[in-house]
């Protein structure tokens, strides 16, 4: 053993690690080197003397304090309960943290697209807002302003009080081109049991030749229940134009000259 | 441990009970000074609250703790450094450090003194090292995972250290008789 090879042993001594047959070979070597065993005098008294220094004692505010930040952190813990409860269960390896992140994502789209709609209250309130403007718009003085009002019905006829006000318009508005523009509206839902009764009983109600083709073709084509009868008992009208007889009689002999489907 | 990583922060009382004076020692021991000791325990006891999933069970929890206790440290030490502050990672001569500032030194023996003078006058490297070595690990594998390297650096450190405390003592007790 050489000087050199005597620094780490004694590091392993002033640990208490060195094994017993290194403790002895430098047991060896410090007895013929002065110089190594100066050395290793020194470092073992400093060891022994970093040994003996005076532990200090940690003060008791120390506890109070660690108790009232321990305190205030589980109050932030338990306001993000849930958070907590996603990070106990979140992995840890990121390739499964992307794979929920896309399974989270492709359930989000899928949901997104199935479930319906959620009703928004001030979208909803906004809406009955305009509904409520465009039915005014049907009521206004001026013609030009009703026609708008049709204009607007015409996005809006699943809205049954819609239908109510152009059904109305059509029996009762002053302007012809206004009752006109709200036929061709009605028209457009024909399927609904609503629109067809009324426009059934508008039909009757018409003086004007031109509304009384016009309603009368929209009817018979579409085949709405009552529409012939209604037609046989604006026939019987005495003060009936001519011309308006003439089509509602040929157009009442085209329907029963129809093959009967129940027939075919 | 586990049961504070698992979610009962509650349970980290009971290990500050058992540990934190050990703690609040090598803080003191690193960093020379009482108050910010104390500041530097419950910076350690909070990280190890917000790093509990890092500890691992095949890792005692002493060296775990002491890792994080060194890294709280170092961090403090290096943001003094950076503000031009009196306790720097490294000091490089005796004169930088605090001699008389109220904290340990004036009810200690001159001897004794002079070896904590020494001791903090060791750049943090070595410094940290020999605390572990000396006060709170009996291996040298324990300080390895507190430190975060090898066996043969803790080796090579601790060796380095001691030559190096001898040296700074020696010029300390040298002006002191001078």
């Amino acid at each position: 053993m050489n000087c050199e090879d005597t620094a780490g042993l004694l590091s392993d001594r002033l640990k208490g690690l060195l094994a017993p047959e290194d403790n002895v070979r430098l047991d060896a070597h410090l007895a013929t080197c002065s110089a190594c065993q100066a050395e290793a005098d020194a470092l073992t008294a400093l060891w022994s003397d970093l040994g003996s220094l005076e532990d200090d004692v940690p003060h008791e505010r120390m506890r109070a304090r660690f108790h009232a930040g321990l305190a205030a952190y589980s109050e932030r813990k338990s306001a993000t309960r849930i958070g907590a409860f996603i990070e106990s269960i979140w992995p840890r390896q990121p390739v499964f943290q992307a794979g929920i992140a896309v399974v989270l994502l492709v359930a989000g789209f899928l949901a997104g697209q199935l479930l319906p709609p959620r009703a928004n209250p001030e979208i909803e309130e906004l809406r009955a807002e305009i509904r409520a403007v465009g039915l005014v718009l049907l009521d206004h003085r001026s013609a030009a302003e009703r026609l708008r009002g049709v204009e607007w019905a015409r996005g809006t006829m699943a809205d049954a009080r819609t239908v109510e006000a152009l059904l109305r318009t059509v029996r009762y508005d002053p302007n012809l081109n206004v009752r006109l523009a709200a036929i061709e509206a009605l028209g457009t839902a024909l399927d609904s049991p609503d629109v067809g009764a009324g426009l059934t009983e508008a039909f009757e109600q018409q003086d004007s030749p031109l509304l009384q083709v016009m309603l009368a073709s929209l009817l018979l084509d579409g085949e709405i229940p009552g529409a012939t009868e209604a037609v046989g008992r604006v026939l019987e009208r005495s003060e009936l134009d001519p011309l308006v007889r003439d089509y509602l009689q040929s157009a009442l002999e085209e329907i029963r000259e129809r093959p009967n489907q129940s027939d075919a | 441990m586990r049961e504070v990583r698992s979610g009962r922060t509650g349970a980290l009382a009971t290990l500050f009970e058992r540990h934190h004076a050990r703690v609040y020692r090598f803080c003191l021991r690193i960093v020379g000074n009482r108050q910010t000791a104390e500041d530097l325990v419950q910076d350690v006891f909070m990280r190890m609250l917000r790093y509990r999933t890092t500890f691992r069970d095949d890792v005692a929890f002493g060296p775990w703790m002491f890792r994080i206790a060194r890294n709280a440290c170092t961090d403090h030490l290096r943001r003094v450094a950076r503000e031009g502050g009196p306790h720097a990672t490294s000091a490089t001569s005796v004169e930088d450090l605090p001699s008389n500032d109220g904290s340990i030194a004036e009810e200690e023996d001159d001897r004794a003194e002079l070896v904590r003078r020494a001791l903090l006058s060791l750049p943090l490297e070595r410094r940290e090292v020999l605390v572990l070595s000396r006060y709170e690990f009996k291996t040298y594998d324990e300080i390895a995972h507190a430190l975060g390297c090898s066996v043969g650096a803790v080796k090579l450190r601790a060796h380095r250290a001691i030559k190096q405390l001898r040296e700074a003592y020696m010029d300390l007790a040298g002006e002191g008789s001078a």
